[in-house]
């Protein structure tokens, strides 16, 4: 059966050891190409359903499906692969700030054992996308929170994934970025990749006619 | 599929190196620290190496003594031991007569009344035989010892290779020796390298989460750290073989004042190519055991936090 849903939430919840539930049986889902955005105030649970969908955290009950996938059938092993098919970004981007920027956003595709030339190609053409194409030599703190973000993003869509998730990209940058990285993100979107954005920024995201959802103490509405 | 897992370990084997030659100082210290704990076993190899070539010079200390008929005639006797000094590989054959025999005896045993007591002089005349210099396996001896025996008027023959059998107890025992050292520096070398990835992968906790996080196995996280040991082991080696050569031809002055006393040529032996190659193989293999034994339990307990 060929699955329309990128990702399908099936009464999941999330408990933490303590008793807190940021997650209380959540359904909803997301088709194939799509993009949405996630939202809600902090302590919502949006970091929680993102972390879910990484694999990142495993739900208390619920089913999570993601491009086919049963996660619960995903044995600990092989999380690291299911990993590598989607593309993750988050508030702090998460480089290494020990090498460049080329080498940052070439990690996924070293992993993936991408031969050199592809590696150099594709890293230039993600780089070119985010608009940071001369910046390649350079190490992460030699550059603004804006390009940081950029790279990461970058980092995240190089191995063309099917599905990107962004956990509040625009959380460290003003206005006008912001407003460059959601357009970064709606470019991705255009080539057929699945876009799911958490995010509090709802100004920003009112005018963007994307589907919004609202996370209220661990609920949708 | 082959071609990634090649690829993958190029780029470990590499990248570990570079991240190491990065950092020339903490290097330096450890590669000395392993090469310390390698030295001694190497310096222990050599002189087991040597003690050994130089029994194999020494070997002629085997004494063959024959005991000859009772019934034979003075002249028999002495005809018997010109057919001995006739045998090939004897170096020199001497007569001892019953009498002398048991003056001999006398004498060490210091039972002076021994004769008194006997009513006849029970030793046999015997042939006390040293093989020529050029008989210097043990081999060569036991041949010349079972000619000997066979000659028509011994009676018996005892070959004394007690000296000879003293120095190989002594040496296997160096060997063995040896061997214990080399397990328990060995065993340290595991766990300096070990306890040095230990807190290589605690100052990359950092690095090592966002790798997870994008998708990388465990076993792509560990292999250059893998390659880390291996090449700390390598390095190791290396310098200590250095060490020990250095103090070799330090010694080599003192060593050659000894063989001009005792009138000897005697060359300090260093390793062959193939025990420098097996070294270095052992070395690797240690570097790497150390490394696993302290990456694979560390890598799952660090997981992506965000």
């Amino acid at each position: 059966m060929q699955y329309l849903m990128m990702i399908e939430f099936k009464q999941v919840s999330k408990r933490y050891p303590g008793g807190w539930e940021a997650l209380n049986q959540v359904d909803f889902s997301l088709n194939k190409g799509e993009m949405a955005f996630l939202t809600g105030c902090s302590g919502a649970g949006k970091s929680t359903l993102l972390k879910l969908i990484a694999m990142l955290e495993r739900p208390s009950s619920g089913q999570i499906i993601v491009n086919g996938a049963h996660l619960s059938q995903i044995p600990q092993r092989e999380v690291a692969r299911f990993r590598l098919g989607i593309g993750v970004t988050f508030q702090a981007p998460q480089l290494l700030n020990d090498r460049t920027v080329f080498d940052n956003v070439a990690m996924p595709l070293n992993i993936q054992g991408v031969p050199a030339v592809s590696v150099a190609k594709r890293v230039h053409a993600a780089l070119d996308m985010v608009g940071l194409l001369r910046q390649v030599k350079k190490l992460p703190r030699q550059l603004s929170g804006g390009e940081q973000q950029r790279v990461g993003i970058a980092r995240a869509v190089v191995h063309k994934p099917a599905l990107l998730l962004a956990d509040e990209p625009t959380g460290n940058l003003d206005p006008s970025l912001s407003a460059d990285v959601m357009q970064l993100f709606e470019h991705f979107n255009q080539a057929g990749v699945a876009v799911l954005i958490a995010t509090h920024d709802l100004g920003l995201i009112a005018a963007m006619k994307h589907r919004i959802m609202m996370l209220k103490g661990g609920q949708l509405c | 599929m082959l071609r990634v897992w090649f690829l993958h370990h190029i780029q470990a084997a590499k990248n570990s190196l570079l991240y190491l030659l990065r950092q020339p100082f903490a290097t330096a210290m450890t590669v000395i620290v392993i090469a310390l704990g390698l030295s001694l076993p190497v310096l222990f190899w050599v002189f087991t190496n040597n003690l050994a070539q130089i029994s194999t010079n020494w070997q002629q200390g085997g004494q063959i003594s024959l005991y000859l008929d009772m019934q034979q005639s003075q002249a028999q006797e002495t005809a018997l031991l010109a057919r001995v000094r006739a045998v090939e590989g004897v170096g020199q054959a001497l007569l001892k007569t019953p009498k002398e025999g048991m003056l001999e005896l006398q004498q060490q045993s210091g039972l002076d009344d021994l004769t008194i007591e006997l009513p006849d002089n029970p030793l046999p005349a015997v042939i006390e035989v040293t093989p020529s210099l050029n008989m210097n396996t043990i081999t060569q001896i036991e041949a010349l010892y079972q000619r000997l025996k066979a000659l028509g008027g011994v009676d018996e023959a005892k070959l004394d290779l007690q000296w000879v059998n003293r120095l190989h107890a002594l040496l296997s025992f160096a060997a063995t020796l040896t061997r214990a050292l080399m397990f328990l520096l060995a065993a340290t070398v595991v766990f300096i390298i070990g306890n040095t990835l230990r807190l290589a992968i605690q100052n990359r906790s950092e690095e090592i989460q966002v790798l997870k996080l994008i998708g990388a196995t465990d076993a792509y996280i560990a292999r250059p750290f893998l390659y880390t040991g291996l090449w700390y082991g390598i390095a190791g080696a290396v310098v200590a073989l250095l060490l020990a050569k250095g103090f070799i031809l330090s010694l080599g002055i003192v060593v050659s004042k000894l063989v001009i006393v005792y009138q000897m040529h005697y060359l300090i032996l260093f390793f062959t190519a193939t025990q420098v190659l097996q070294l270095l193989v052992l070395a690797a293999f240690l570097g790497w055991f150390g490394a696993r034994l302290s990456v694979k339990k560390q890598l799952t307990s660090i997981e992506p936090y965000i």
